[in-house]
């Protein structure tokens, strides 16, 4: 065993090729700490299952090595690594009842009769599964199979949990259900969790951080917030949430402020500095999200314009506004719906602010200069 | 009837009518076969409606003679008078004689044909005669399907076991499941790593090797066991093959023994348990073995635990296909087998073209029918999915 200042899980410098010589993990250095929740989200095909498969020990690095408690992990087969793997489409052994499944870790550890039983009623109670427990799988909804992958994954009190997509399979009100009660087992265990979707939602909702993969590379690494409010790129910008794009030419850059000029000498817009961003003089793309942009003028923000009403589409919780603004173009805003606020109408001439902060700048690749606004 | 449902039966009304012409008929038929008992009503019809008035007890009336020799004399027709004397001899050996002396010497005799009949041929003096041909005027008999069981029903009229010399049909019924169960169990043990390792290899590789699997399954039967016939002779290549690699010092006997049938039998009917094993296993996916890795089964209890379970469905796929189709082989035992290891199909063929006996005929096939059914449900109840449709 080792000390605690050591990780759980250490990346060093990991690549995956597969047959077809493409590398679909790349230089990868990641650290899992002990008893954390970390959220592998991105793109489809960004390797994010190839990474949780290697720490699970179905596919061999190509490069580099995996720690587990400061001990390579390379040479160890699958079954002796004690990880809990949900897998996305469950796998539960349809030739065995619920019960059955969740004692299968156990007996494979040669545990007692009554200790197996004990374990399993305990486990099943977790997921409010008992009264199923002599179900087939094939006899249980979407929803309840998941929570026997989920018990199954818990029952013989793993080492670490890996989720490749388990909740992928559910419609959206028991996926949103079932992150609860996910992030609620993981605190109530203690127990280091690492997760895979690629929803965002689910990755904000449930993580103590989140990396964001691209093309086998981790873009951004922190918590949630950082990795929404301050995007340290243009894909992470783009990935998480929505937002409202500009291209711009940097003009002068001050401590904390970046000045641009929407398109080509258009109206001066400011946007939040960040170290390696673009210098004076460089083409650039600003992003903004919809809920930042407010309504109203306030003293404190650095962007005011005047943008006149094209277009409102009603979400039921929210609106969101196509609005017009001279010098700039197309901006979405996004308002909540408050009962007894007058609405918004077509037309509508509104006065238009963010802040400095809400805005980023980031560099654009020559090969990416094409691409119109979002 | 809605439009729907005649649309349905539109559909199945194809297999409907191949089943009824192709499959009930002829069991159907066959089972009117094995008990149906024309023969002697069809050539002795006076002497049958007269015995059928006789209690069977000592002598029959005065009448019955008069029938017999009127019977006799009228019966100049072949076909009808040698059916009847070929199953009077089936029930009692000799008797086809006595009828053939009885057509050469009625003409010359005189009435009361009950005196003057026994002394000519004795066996007409002898009531047991009498009750033979009385109960076989019995329009349905149940001797076929009792010789087929090795038994005989007395004169007396009790069932009783046929003599040592001539009970052969239970023998031959349990070599042929026992023969059809060994070429099942080395079918399932030959296919199962066979259609594994194919279930593995990429799809290129897969439809070379299952390409291999197939090219016999194309070629008849009756090709691949002649082949085994030449291969397997005293003087063929295999003897040939083991003599000069020094394993044995001189040919052995490989053709005409249970050996050759096993080699060539499992050779012809490999393919039908591999098949359904393959499209098993090939839809298996890592997952299942990768979840049982997951929770801690070394390699050999993720193959115990999960895979042979669910690979399982295809074995019973597999190995009731072999079965039935073992238990009615006929070409290649009889090519390359002894007398000894000739199926139930051999005496079929036996005789339906040297004996002309289709009541046998038909009492072995349909008692072949019976007990495979049994042994198939009886399997059924115990590894279920034998038999039974294959699922994912
Ligand atoms: N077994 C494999 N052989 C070859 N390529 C693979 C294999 N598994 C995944 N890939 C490829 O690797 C890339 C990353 O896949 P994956 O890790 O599953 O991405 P993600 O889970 O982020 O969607 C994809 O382009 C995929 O096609
Ligand atoms: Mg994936």
């Amino acid at each position: 065993m080792s000390s605690r200042t050591e990780p759980l899980v250490v990346f060093d410098s990991v690549d995956k090729v597969y047959e077809g010589g493409v590398k679909v993990v790349d230089n990868l250095n990641l650290r899992v700490e002990h008893g954390e929740f970390l959220t592998l989200i991105g793109p489809s095909g960004s390797g994010k299952t190839t990474t949780l498969m290697m720490l699970a020990g179905f596919e061999a690095p190509t490069k580099g090595i995996i720690r587990f408690d400061g001990a390579p992990l390379n040479d160890v087969p699958t079954y002796k690594r004690d990880f809990g793997i949900v897998f996305q489409n469950y796998a539960l052994f349809p030739h065995m009842t619920v019960a059955e499944n969740l004692a299968f870790p156990l007996r494979m550890r040669r545990e007692n009769k009554a200790v197996i039983a004990e374990r399993v009623r305990n486990t099943l109670d977790m997921v409010k599964l008992s009264a199923l427990s002599d179900r087939m799988p094939t006899q249980l909804s979407g929803g309840q199979q998941q929570r026997v992958a989920l018990a199954r994954a818990l029952v013989f009190s793993p080492r670490m949990v890996l989720m490749d997509e388990p909740l992928g399979a559910l419609d959206k009100q028991l996926r949103e259900h079932m992150q609860l009660e996910i992030k609620r087992l993981h605190e109530d265990l203690g127990i280091a969790m690492l997760y895979v979707t690629h929803d965002q939602s689910e990755a904000l909702t449930m993580s103590d951080r989140v990396a964001v993969f691209e093309q086998g590379k981790i873009q951004q690494i922190g918590s949630p917030r950082d990795v929404y409010s301050r995007p340290s790129n243009r894909f992470v910008a783009s990935f998480m949430g929505e937002n409202n794009r500009l291209d711009a030419t940097v003009a002068g850059i001050s401590e904390e402020c970046v000045t641009a000029h929407v398109g080509q000498g258009g109206v001066a817009v400011r946007a939040h500095a960040v170290a390696g961003g673009p210098a004076a003089g460089e083409q650039a793309t600003l992003m903004v999200r919809p809920e930042c942009i407010q309504l109203f003028h306030r003293d404190g923000f650095e962007n005011n314009v005047e943008g006149r009403v094209t277009d409102v589409i009603y979400h039921g919780d929210h609106v969101r506004l196509c609005l017009s603004v001279e010098g700039i173009g197309a901006l979405v805003a996004r308002r909540p719906v408050v009962t007894g606020e007058p609405g918004f109408a077509e037309g509508d001439v509104l006065p238009v602010s963010w802040s400095a902060r809400d805005m980023h700048a980031f560099t654009i690749d020559p090969s990416e200069r094409t691409e119109g606004n979002a | 009837m809605s439009k729907k449902s005649r649309i349905s039966w539109l559909l199945v009304a194809p297999l409907l009518v191949l089943v009824t012409v192709g499959f009930l008929l002829p069991i159907g038929y066959t089972m009117v076969k094995a008990v149906e008992n024309p023969e002697v009503t069809a050539a002795l019809p006076r002497t049958a409606a007269v015995l059928d008035t006789w209690d069977g007890e000592g002598m029959p009336p005065e009448a019955a003679f008069d029938a017999l020799v009127e019977d006799i004399r009228s019966s100049r027709s072949g076909l009808e008078f040698g059916a009847m004397t070929r199953r009077l001899n089936f029930e009692l050996n000799g008797s086809r004689s006595v009828i053939m002396k009885t057509r050469r010497t009625v003409d010359a005799l005189d009435a009361p044909y009950s005196e003057s009949l026994p002394v000519e041929i004795a066996e007409w003096g002898d009531p047991e005669f009498w009750r033979l041909i009385k109960t076989n005027s019995n329009p349905v008999t149940a001797s076929y399907l009792l010789r087929a069981l090795d038994l005989q029903v007395t004169p007396g009229g009790s069932i009783e076991r046929v003599p040592a010399d001539r009970a052969i049909f239970l023998d031959l019924f349990m070599r042929t499941f026992w023969i059809s169960i060994w070429v099942t169990v080395i079918c399932a043990f030959l296919a199962y790593p066979t259609a594994y390792y194919i279930s593995t290899l990429s799809d290129r590789a897969a439809s070379y090797a299952m390409l291999l699997v197939l090219v016999p399954f194309w070629t008849s039967i009756l090709v691949r066991t002649t082949a085994w016939f030449i291969l397997l002779q005293t003087e063929g290549p295999v003897n040939m093959a083991l003599v000069w690699s020094s394993i044995i010092d001189e040919p052995i006997q490989l053709i005409f023994t249970r050996f050759a049938v096993y080699v060539a039998m499992v050779h012809v009917l490999l393919p039908f348990q591999i098949l359904p094993l393959y499209s098993v296993m090939k839809r298996q996916g890592p997952q299942y073995l990768r979840a049982a890795a997951s929770l801690g089964a070394p390699p050999w209890r993720q193959f115990l635990s999960v895979y042979l379970p669910l690979t399982l469905p295809g074995v019973a796929a597999g190995a009731a296909m072999v079965f039935m189709l073992s238990v009615g082989f006929y070409v290649t035992p009889a090519l390359v087998g002894g007398l000894q290891d000739q199926m139930v199909s051999y005496y079929i063929a036996f005789f339906t073209n040297q004996s002309i006996n289709f009541g046998m005929v038909a009492a072995l096939s349909l008692l072949l029918l019976v007990f495979t059914g049994a042994i198939i449900l009886i399997a059924h109840r115990l590894i279920p999915n034998v038999g039974g449709a294959i699922r994912a």
